[in-house]
């Protein structure tokens, strides 16, 4: 692992060059754990694939041999194949619409403002549910509840909308349906999530109020030149901090939203939003006060921990 | 006036019951789930159904809880999702560092490869995957689980980290620059701690797929002791013809991790799933 760039000294010419070079490779060095990964259990997986779609006589057997696209003609001909996909088409339509659809609906229930927020917040732990689940508790689960003396069957068959029970996993003419129905509710929490965005109750400020939606309070600023402002400060009283969403104004002038009171000294700036300054000297030790450390060249505010 | 407020209250009463409805879908099942882990096994089909055990017993889950066996596939499974977890978010955080910060003439090229190789369904992998494995003597350990299960973990997690990244202003690492420092100070020192939302719930997510995952858990490892909790709860199935109490009990106590964390971690569990997803 390639660590980044090095520190330019202006003076020595050999190591800025030394350091545009290890710059150069520097994006390699941290992409290479990826590669080097995805390439040998991925590309090299896909491509076995490939290769052995066009041989017979692969993988348990020797002496393999080229057959070019004969196994695919095979299959594009066979009766169980063009079943096969005609059944993941129906299974996958019919899942994708009614996941939308549900997920929709529950989305909008749950954005509703006729109710309060933890009341919402129990019904959204209840409805996220079944997307907490792995394929063989769903599986099991539903085998029990559809068995032949299963609830399911129990329920249907006391409110007479069935006569008699039904195996739903077991006979061809339900099973298609009964799988796709377990798929359904295992999967639209993820659509209804998407599509819901932040729990309500979750941000800083009401979600009405604004016009454009939430605004959050910036979590870092930087702040260019602190002596300038408080050879400011002497004609203009405190100077103050533009505080932006994008993060970052490098200069200083007026704001009203967030004002910053700036006390004349680089080592001291009072933030006064909920915002606390943590300068990048304070987060890198002792290594900022190198020569050419220019003093409050750079500050992070972090969100102070709600005030009581 | 007062019939704006009764019209108020009608309508929360049907969004009330709408939303009463729909929780009757998502719960019953899990509520049916439960409840049968607490009957006695001859009574998981009795006729009429009670939701509520007439007789409760925790039979179901000390069997499992004194099977040595048994508690084997909750420690893999925990040890390989954590471990899981922990590397990806390491590799995906170098990568996805790499994918925001630089230009580099293959950054193109292996982001379709990253996009790309997650549109592959893993199950067409199988055949050559599970010799591949063998070949590199991988079969039947752990190393072999959570590489594998990374290689399904990183590029959504590269995704999304890159897009987190791209949120932070680069000023902040012109700022370092100008205090001395390099690029790996940058990432570890400055991103990486302002990232926490992005990286807890990328690690979130991360957890749960390996907590879940199946297909390869069953095919990558062949002796109990290196089963998973999800190929576990499928064994119960052969070993003792249909112990229904024993195979509920041990799905709780499956899905109860991810629970946990879905509980603490509602906010970045949905925030975080979109937080990627705008590009610029």
């Amino acid at each position: 692992m390639s660590v980044g760039t090095t520190v330019t000294e202006p003076t020595a010419r050999s190591a800025g060059k030394r350091s545009q070079i290890s710059g150069k490779l520097a994006p390699y060095g941290y992409v290479s754990p990826t590669v080097i990964l995805m390439v040998v259990l991925m590309l090299i997986p896909i491509v076995m694939v490939l290769g052995y779609s066009l041989m017979d006589n692969v993988i348990m057997k020797q002496n393999p041999q080229f057959v070019g696209f004969a196994h695919y003609v095979d299959i594009l001909t066979s009766d169980s194949f063009h079943g096969a996909v005609w059944n993941t088409l129906i299974f996958t339509g019919a899942s994708v619409i009614a996941h939308l659809v549900i997920g929709l609906i529950f989305a909008l229930l749950l954005n509703t403002d006729l109710l309060g927020n933890r009341t919402k917040a129990l019904f959204r732990m209840i409805y996220i549910l079944p997307w907490l689940f792995t394929v063989a508790i769903i599986a099991i689960l539903w085998r029990l509840l559809l068995a032949p003396n299963g609830v399911v069957n129990y329920l249907l068959t006391s409110s007479h909308l069935i006569g008699s029970q039904i195996a739903w996993l077991a006979e061809p003419q339900y099973a298609l349906f009964a799988v796709t129905f377990i798929n359904i509710w295992s999967g639209y929490p993820f659509y209804m999530t998407s599509l819901l965005g932040r729990p309500p109750g979750d941000s800083d400020r009401p979600l009405r109020g604004s016009q454009g939606g939430r605004r959050q309070p910036p979590t870092a600023v930087r702040v260019h030149h602190p002596p300038a402002a408080a050879a400011d400060r002497h004609q203009h009283g405190p100077a103050r901090l533009h505080l932006d969403d994008t993060a970052v104004r490098p200069h200083l002038d007026d704001d009203r939203r967030w004002p910053v009171e700036y006390d004349g000294d680089a080592e001291h700036l009072h933030v006064q939003t909920r915002l606390q300054p943590v300068s990048v000297r304070e987060r890198l030790g002792e290594r900022s006060d190198r020569p050419g450390y220019l003093p409050g060249a750079g500050y992070l505010l972090r969100p102070r921990p709600e005030s009581p | 006036m007062t019939a704006r407020r009764q019209q108020r209250f009608l309508a929360r009463a049907g969004v009330l019951v709408l939303l009463v409805i729909g929780s009757l879908y998502a719960g019953l099942p899990v509520l049916w789930m439960i409840s049968s882990s607490f009957k006695p096994n001859t009574d998981i089909f009795e006729y009429p159904p009670k939701l509520i055990p007439g007789v409760a017993t925790l039979a179901g889950y000390a069997t499992i809880f004194t099977d040595p066996t048994k508690v084997r596939f909750f420690l893999n499974s925990y040890f390989v999702s954590l471990t899981v977890t922990l590397l990806t978010l390491l590799v995906a955080i170098l990568a996805s560092f790499a994918f925001s910060r630089y230009e580099f003439p293959l950054k193109r090229v292996l982001n379709v490869m990253i996009i790309g190789v997650q549109a592959v369904p893993p199950i067409t992998l199988l055949i050559p995957y599970f010799g591949l494995v063998v070949f590199l003597g991988l079969y039947n350990t752990y190393q072999g689980l959570i590489l594998t299960y990374m290689v399904f973990t990183l590029p959504y997690a590269i995704i999304m980290m890159t897009g987190y990244f791209n949120t932070l202003p680069r000023e902040l690492d012109e700022a370092v620059k100008v205090d001395g420092g390099g690029s790996w100070t940058t990432l570890w020192k400055i991103l990486v701690p302002i990232s926490i939302p992005g990286i807890v719930s990328v690690g979130i997510y991360t957890f749960m797929i390996a907590w879940n995952e199946y297909l390869f858990a069953l095919t990558l490892t062949k002796t109990v002791e290196m089963r998973t909790v999800p190929i576990g709860i499928q064994l119960l199935m052969g070993q003792h013809s249909y112990e229904w109490n024993e195979m509920m009990a041990m799905s709780v106590l499956g899905c109860i991790p991810v629970l946990v964390l879905f509980l603490f971690f509602q906010r970045y569990f949905i925030g975080g799933m979109t937080a990627g997803s705008v590009k610029n």
